[in-house]
């Protein structure tokens, strides 16, 4: 039954964690049917793949909704977009309709973070843009060659070992 | 006459002018051969850096404070050069200089006592023709504490320990075992940093080759036991010894670093297996093991680097969170894994004995000091992150390294860490010395008081 005292204190919970979302959305673990949930799901379909972190799925989201506040709302429509087109798997987004106008922006976006591993659009020569870190080692642009090459930083052999071409040259 | 030698010898013109008066040029040979088994060059070495062999200069960091190499070049007033071959082996034998001053253990001597006549002889050879005269003294001083300082004391300390090793000699030795031994036990003196030491500071014979713990380095057990080289084949000690790494297993720093680059990386292949050989077969004695198994939760990297931050998150290098600090100064070369490179340049850390070593003390020194080593295949170097970390900090990597790459939960401390740092944990001999002091003047006042009573009587 529903006291006025329940009712009084879970208000206060629910409006006490609206304000404080911002801050914290990428920490807190996603109840079902929110944002956090919404956007892991259009992720997997987009990336098509079956497992992604649900760490940098956080931290992909607070930093988009950081750049663009519009961008929960953006994520709800490209969700309806893609239902109404039908869109089970990212194979069938090629030319597809959803890929043009705002929707397609969207997706550019949540694809991008993934990939780049970072949000926003880098200046050159500038200290200070609209850009947000997401990851590093976990950007999905390292992931087709990294059986045969190392996210770059880390090192990948001796010493100077760029100075010598690989021994499988003349095979490759 | 020496001088207009020496002179000569500057020149480079002696081959004709001096033929009849020098040694056999191939005795002389022999002689550097022996001086490179021996690694006299790692510890009389000049302080600074490529400086000139032999020099001294290079302070060894005991428990005592740091004992300084002396200068052994041919130069009469600052060397050898005036010692005569029976002085000579008198030092490397007896432990005692030309003037009859005592020398501290540091320099092996107890190892070398086991030095046949014709070893010494082309060692005293080299060093006087051989090796160029350095005029001047080391600039620093060998100065112990009391009552280390005092030299006489060697006297009683020779007397229990000098002629310890030669009454426990093996009697009938194949060759190569034979020459192994020699190797080991008398010129590669690897007993003096891997055999533990007694609370006299004298090696412990009855633990001999079990481990020690030299510097705050931590010299492992070198036994055939499985908490030492069990594992290990004939094949990989030689290329330790020649390479200082064997994939998966280990890698040479410290000291034994040192030994690698001044010494075993020359050393024959026959020499080398001889030593090989001959530690194989010694007996297995048990040594500490690291308490391993200990399943840390894997760390997402996410969580450890949050993105550039601003100016001042940029500037603050106060971090002591030990995953942090991996990620920023070890994960480029050891990888975010630690499982090194795909050629083992970089080691793993995951298959490493000096991870899940039972002293945190190689992890700790690594950190510290760095590495620099050349082995017969290649020169690696560690960067030195004494400067750039503080000891909480070094602390929180190395346990951090331990803990997930070997499953090893030792709870370090920046005051473990700056014990290593400062020559590693103090001996019992040191400990308890002004105990010991104590009880050896009451001992004497019973004595006296005793005597005493006596004549009054």
């Amino acid at each position: 039954m529903l006291t006025r005292r329940s009712f009084l204190g879970s208000s206060a919970t629910l409006l006490g964690f609206a304000v404080l979302r911002p801050a914290f959305s990428w920490t807190v673990v996603p109840a079902a049917g929110s944002d956090s949930v919404l956007f892991y799901q259009t992720s997997l379909l987009l990336t098509g793949r079956t497992r992604l972190s649900s760490l940098v799925a956080q931290r992909a989201l607070h930093c988009l909704s950081e750049e663009d506040a519009q961008f929960p709302a953006q994520l709800q429509q490209l969700w309806a977009a893609l239902q109404a087109g039908a869109v089970t798997h990212a194979d069938q987004l090629n030319g597809h309709p959803v890929m043009q106008g705002s929707s397609g922006e969207t997706i550019k976006k949540i694809i991008s973070a993934w990939y780049l591993g970072f949000t926003g659009t880098p200046i050159s020569l500038r200290a200070v843009d609209n850009t947000r870190f997401v990851t590093y080692t976990d950007a999905l642009m390292y992931a087709p060659t990294l059986d045969a090459t190392v996210i770059p930083t880390y090192s990948r052999g001796h010493t100077n070992y760029w100075t010598q071409p690989p021994a499988t040259i003349a095979n490759d | 006459m020496k001088s207009l030698m020496y002179l000569l010898l500057l020149v480079g013109s002696w081959q004709v002018a001096a033929a009849d008066m020098l040694p056999d040029q191939s005795l002389i040979q022999r002689g550097q051969a022996i001086a490179t088994a021996a690694d006299c060059g790692a510890c009389h070495r000049d302080s600074a850096k490529n400086g000139a062999p032999f020099a001294g200069g290079y302070a060894i960091n005991s428990p005592m404070g740091p004992i300084i190499a002396s200068n052994i070049t041919p130069s009469e007033q600052f060397g050898i050069g005036g010692y005569t071959e029976r002085q000579f082996a008198d030092a490397l034998r007896k432990g005692r200089a030309a003037d009859g001053h005592f020398l501290y253990p540091a320099m092996p001597y107890t190892a070398f006592q086991g030095m046949t006549d014709d070893d010494v002889h082309a060692l005293y050879l080299y060093f006087m023709y051989g090796v160029k005269p350095v005029d001047r003294a080391p600039a620093a001083k060998t100065h112990l504490s009391f009552p280390f300082n005092i030299r006489q004391l060697m006297w009683g300390w020779n007397l229990l320990y000098l002629h310890h090793r030669s009454i426990q000699r093996p009697e009938a030795l194949s060759g190569k075992l034979q020459r192994g031994r020699y190797l080991v036990d008398v010129l590669g003196h690897c007993s003096t940093c891997h055999t533990p030491r007694n609370i006299l500071m004298a090696e412990d014979q009855s633990r001999y080759l079990s481990g020690g713990l030299p510097g705050g380095w931590y010299a492992p057990n070198i036994t055939p036991d499985p908490s030492g080289l069990a594992d290990w084949s004939q094949s990989d000690i030689v290329t330790y010894l020649k390479t200082g790494h064997v994939a998966g297993k280990g890698q040479a720093a410290g000291p034994m670093g040192e030994a690698v680059e001044q010494s075993f990386r020359y050393l024959p292949d026959d020499d080398l297996h001889a030593i090989a050989a001959w530690i194989r077969q010694i007996p297995a004695i048990p040594g500490r093991q690291a308490k391993s198994g200990i399943r840390p939760p894997v760390e997402d990297i996410n969580q450890i680097i949050k993105g550039q931050g601003d100016q001042a998150s940029l500037a603050d290098s106060s971090s002591t969170d030990g995953a942090a600090l991996y990620s920023n100064a070890c994960a480029s070369c050891h990888g975010r894994q630690g499982m090194g490179t795909a050629d083992s340049f970089y080691p793993s850390l995951t298959r490493n004995s000096a991870v899940s070593a039972a002293s945190p003390g190689n992890v700790v020194m690594a950190v510290v000091n760095g590495v620099h080593r050349r082995g017969s295949d290649a020169e690696v170097f560690m960067p030195a992150f004494a400067s750039q970390m503080n000891d909480a900090q070094i602390a929180a990597v190395s346990g951090y390294i331990r803990l997930h790459f070997a499953g090893i939960d030792t709870p370090l401390t920046a005051a473990d860490v700056h014990m290593l740092r400062s020559g590693g944990e103090p001996p019992f001999l040191l400990r308890y010395l002004y105990w010991l002091i104590a009880g050896g003047v009451i001992v004497l006042l019973l004595v006296i008081s005793g005597l005493l009573s006596l004549r009054r009587r």
